[in-house]
């Protein structure tokens, strides 16, 4: 089965585990471990500075409510939205890269495309916040946002670079070196690990 | 059928409809809930299970070893349950 503009169907997509016999699937780590080492890292940081955000807020319930009045939960929910389709976008693309799919490029520049919606997204909310005189000094809830979607907003960068790498190494045509493949695999990682950040700091910052 | 309906038709296309769907339904009950502790907690409680669902479906954790199924596993459980629970005793 072809997809229009000679893109193979992408069946890949639905494929499950490999399998190593009829019925037992085969356990296989995409990229490799000092990636998988780095993400748990990661994430165990920023669940630190999420106990501390609530640790600070019950001593200052007003505050902290005051601050969150002030944001605009429909930029959380939009930027939500961005991230969520460029990991789809990636993750099929990783899936797809196995199969030889010339898609793959494609599938990388959309996840891009989210990525720099989501940055100009935010590059309005910190102008229209600072215009009103709100920044990291305001008080503390402020210099939680800031921080917390400032130091996110950094690993979302770095991980444009690095989707901005994968479609050239992809866009060749030529099969992927082992080397490359890892790459690939842990760029998207990365990227998966930003989108999985948000979607916790998101409800942490403005709903909660 | 083009390619975007095919990737909504495959199982990621599936977990990302679900991710949609739980990131409307945890804006609507979280926004303007006036900071009520039993809303707070559900909002977070799906936030970490739409984190379990990226890692699992995305980051293919489903099919990875057994050591990292359990350390996402407790990471969203251990963490999520640890802020659920300062949300409500703080």
């Amino acid at each position: 089965m072809s997809a229009p503009g000679g893109v193979p169907a992408p069946s890949g997509i639905a494929a499950g585990p490999p399998t190593a016999g009829r019925d037992r699937p085969t356990r296989r780590l995409p990229a490799e471990l000092g990636a998988w080492l780095f993400v748990l890292a990661d994430l165990t940081v920023f669940a630190f500075l999420f106990g501390a955000y609530l640790v600070d807020r019950s001593g200052q319930e007003a505050v902290f409510r005051a601050g969150q009045d002030r944001l605009l939960p429909v930029f959380g929910v939009v930027n939500t939205l961005l991230l969520l389709t460029s990991s789809l976008a990636v993750a099929t693309a990783v899936r797809l890269l196995r199969r030889g799919s010339p898609a793959v490029p494609r599938l990388l520049g959309l996840a891009v495309a989210c990525g720099l919606a989501f940055s100009v997204l935010k590059i309005a909310e910190y102008g229209d916040k600072l215009s009103h005189g709100l920044d990291p000094q305001t008080d503390a809830f402020f210099m939680y946002y800031f921080v917390l979607t400032g130091v996110h907003w950094f690993h979302l960068a770095c991980g444009l670079l690095m989707l901005t790498g994968m479609i050239a190494v992809t866009r060749r045509g030529s099969p992927l070196s082992p080397h490359e493949r890892i790459y690939v695999e842990a760029g998207a990682t990365f990227w998966h690990m930003v989108d999985l950040l948000w979607i916790v700091l998101f409800p942490l910052l403005y709903l909660v | 059928m083009t390619l975007a309906l095919q990737i909504l038709r495959s199982p990621l296309g599936a977990a990302w409809l679900v991710l949609v769907l739980a990131t409307v339904v945890s804006a609507i009950v979280g926004w303007g809930q006036g900071g009520g502790a039993a809303a707070g907690s559900a909002v977070l409680g799906i936030s970490f299970l739409k984190a379990y669902l990226v890692a699992d479906q995305f980051m293919e954790v489903r099919t990875a070893p057994t050591w990292l199924r359990w350390a996402f596993g407790g990471y969203c459980a251990g963490v999520g349950g640890t802020l659920i629970g300062l949300l409500l005793l703080l």
